[in-house]
């Protein structure tokens, strides 16, 4: 899951791990386009098949690990 | 004070205690920190199974969602569905004050129970749930819905209870909420909270129903995750009406049904205990486009700190509000600092609670001069120990679902001059002369949220740790004039 965090940033959240990090980067980062890698301030990178718009935050997306 | 190395070797004499392969799994589980901040948790592993031969201090899922969730809601019957034991010894046990009139409109600690026997292991017990739905509704018409609780032999004898709710729910009228909340399910009582979370969502939330018509204030939220513990969330709602806000909805603690219900509607969600109710707030973030706001009650500092955090998420009429609340209390809270602080200047407390307070409290006790050499969750998360990290200023033993022996060596050890947490380990340690707690239920005080409860939260340190009763522990055989 995708939200802002009270800075502003990009914050994900995975269920699954209770994991809470900060997305330091998305590979795509375009009005068409949006998504690619994801890289997380723990190291981890997820990847989010990219999307043809930019989407609504806050959004639930099933992502794989890079 | 603990010193980092200190601290490292105590853990390492601990787990010297443990087989190899135990000891290295509980290593994963205890760290120090040493204020400063990691990515990810503290280095902890947490939330993972127990292991089996420790003593752990965890609860089971169905506790999470009966005794945590559900439980409070007053105007709804709670069936402990299965044996009688599970319902009847965590009867009322938590304290979730309410008003109403129990029996009649509110039915908060009183238990309803199927009392499974034999013959319902063995042919089903979904006839009697059934039955028991029908005959709770009768003796007690004014509930406002009724949940399904189940414990272990539910879900062992595969009984459908979602059936059966369904069933009765379109006969009587009313939501019948089927919870899955075996015990046996995940590692703690966490996973019940997440069961809970969602049945509320898919019940409650997503149950249909007619427009009530109510069009939301532009100052409308609602407060999740405060169980009125001791008039908890009571001392939290005063301070945010006060300042302008209109409160809707408690979540859960004195909390109906029809609050539940309203909560979609309003501004902004403030999020106390983020633990059991984190999965509800971020829900109702993405479809109803609630944000949530994470604030702590507990100590002026971190009071005046939330105020002006949920202020700023409001307009100028909001802002003014909080600092003429921060102003109308802030003498009080000194006044109360000034008589307390220094008897308790310098005291060391030791913490093991829950998934909430062994980080939220951290404030109050600082603003009292004492510090917190040591904290730790019976079932919190990653994201808890993440949140954890700030609180936490000098050296901090972290023990993750620490065991009864664990607890044990770290107290000896460590001797810290108070001690808060459970029923199950308070009379241990006053065994060891240390004073001690209770932190789940205040110790059958309370409430301690709010500036009101900071009075009492101070008062109630202080009584225990000067109680004159912790110098006579010395034997009269070990008295150097014993006759």
């Amino acid at each position: 899951m995708l939200r802002h965090n009270e800075r502003g940033e990009l914050l994900c959240y995975v269920p699954k791990k209770d994991l809470e990090a900060v997305v330091r980067t998305v590979e795509f980062d375009q009005d068409d386009r949006w998504g690619g890698t994801l890289s997380l301030a723990n190291g981890e990178k997820l990847y989010l098949e990219p999307l043809t718009q930019r989407p609504l935050i806050p959004v639930t997306f099933r992502v794989r690990k890079l | 004070m603990l010193t980092r190395d200190e601290a490292e070797k105590l853990i390492q004499e601990v787990l010297a205690a443990y087989p190899p392969e135990a000891a290295e799994d509980r290593a994963k589980h205890l760290a120090v920190l040493d204020g400063e901040t990691l990515e990810g948790g503290c280095g902890i592993t947490a939330n993972r199974k127990s292991l089996p031969g420790v003593m752990t201090i965890r609860g089971c899922a169905y506790a999470g969602s009966k005794g945590v969730v559900w439980g409070p809601i007053k105007d709804m019957i709670h069936i402990s569905h299965g044996p009688v034991g599970c319902g009847q010894y965590s009867r009322a046990g938590r304290r979730n004050y309410y008003v109403g009139t129990t029996g009649i409109n509110a039915f908060g600690t009183m238990n309803f129970t199927s009392d499974f026997q034999e013959k319902d292991i063995v042919f089903g017990g979904d006839k009697k749930l059934a039955k028991l739905l029908e005959e709770a509704n009768a003796l007690f018409p004014l509930n406002k819905g009724i949940s399904v609780q189940s414990e272990c032999p539910v879900g062992l004898i595969g009984d459908d209870i979602e059936a059966v709710a369904k069933k009765k729910s379109a006969d009587l009228n009313k939501p019948i909420v089927p919870v899955r909340c075996e015990g046996f399910r995940g590692v703690s009582q966490s996973l019940g909270h997440h069961i809970a979370n969602d049945t509320i969502r898919d019940y409650i939330l997503d149950r249909p129903k007619a427009d009530d018509g109510i069009q939301a204030g532009p100052y409308d939220v609602a407060i999740i995750g405060d169980y009125n513990i001791g008039g908890d969330a009571w001392s939290s709602r005063i301070l945010l009406e006060e300042m302008g806000l209109q409160v809707v909805a408690q979540w859960s603690g004195d909390g109906t049904l029809a609050e539940l219900e309203r909560t979609p509607k309003v501004r902004l969600n403030l999020v106390h205990c983020y633990r059991s109710m984190n999965y509800i707030s971020r829900h109702m973030e993405t479809k109803y486009g609630i944000p949530w706001l994470e604030y702590n009650f507990f100590g002026p500092s971190r009071i005046a700190d939330s105020l002006r955090r949920i202020a700023a998420r409001f307009d100028d009429r909001i802002k003014a509000g909080a600092e003429a609340v921060i102003a109308k209390y802030q003498p009080m809270a000194d006044a109360i600092t000034n008589r307390f602080r220094p008897r308790l200047e310098g005291k060391r407390v030791m913490l093991y609670v829950g998934g909430l307070r062994p980080r939220h409290v951290i404030g109050a006790y600082e603003d009292l001069g004492m510090e917190v050499v040591g904290t730790g969750y019976e079932f919190g998360h990653n994201d808890d120990y993440d949140r954890t990290q700030v609180d936490l200023k000098n050296t901090t033993l972290i023990y993750d679902d620490a065991s009864g022996y664990e607890l044990e060596r770290f107290v000896e050890r460590v001797r810290p001059d108070l001690i808060g947490s459970g029923i199950k380990e308070k009379y241990v340690f006053q065994k060891m002369g240390i004073p001690f707690r209770q932190m789940h239920s205040w110790d059958y005080s309370g409430p301690y949220h709010g500036y009101d409860g900071y009075a009492i939260f101070a008062r109630d340190m202080d009584m225990t740790i000067n109680n004159p009763c912790w110098k006579m522990m010395t034997p009269p055989w070990r008295q150097p004039n014993a006759a």
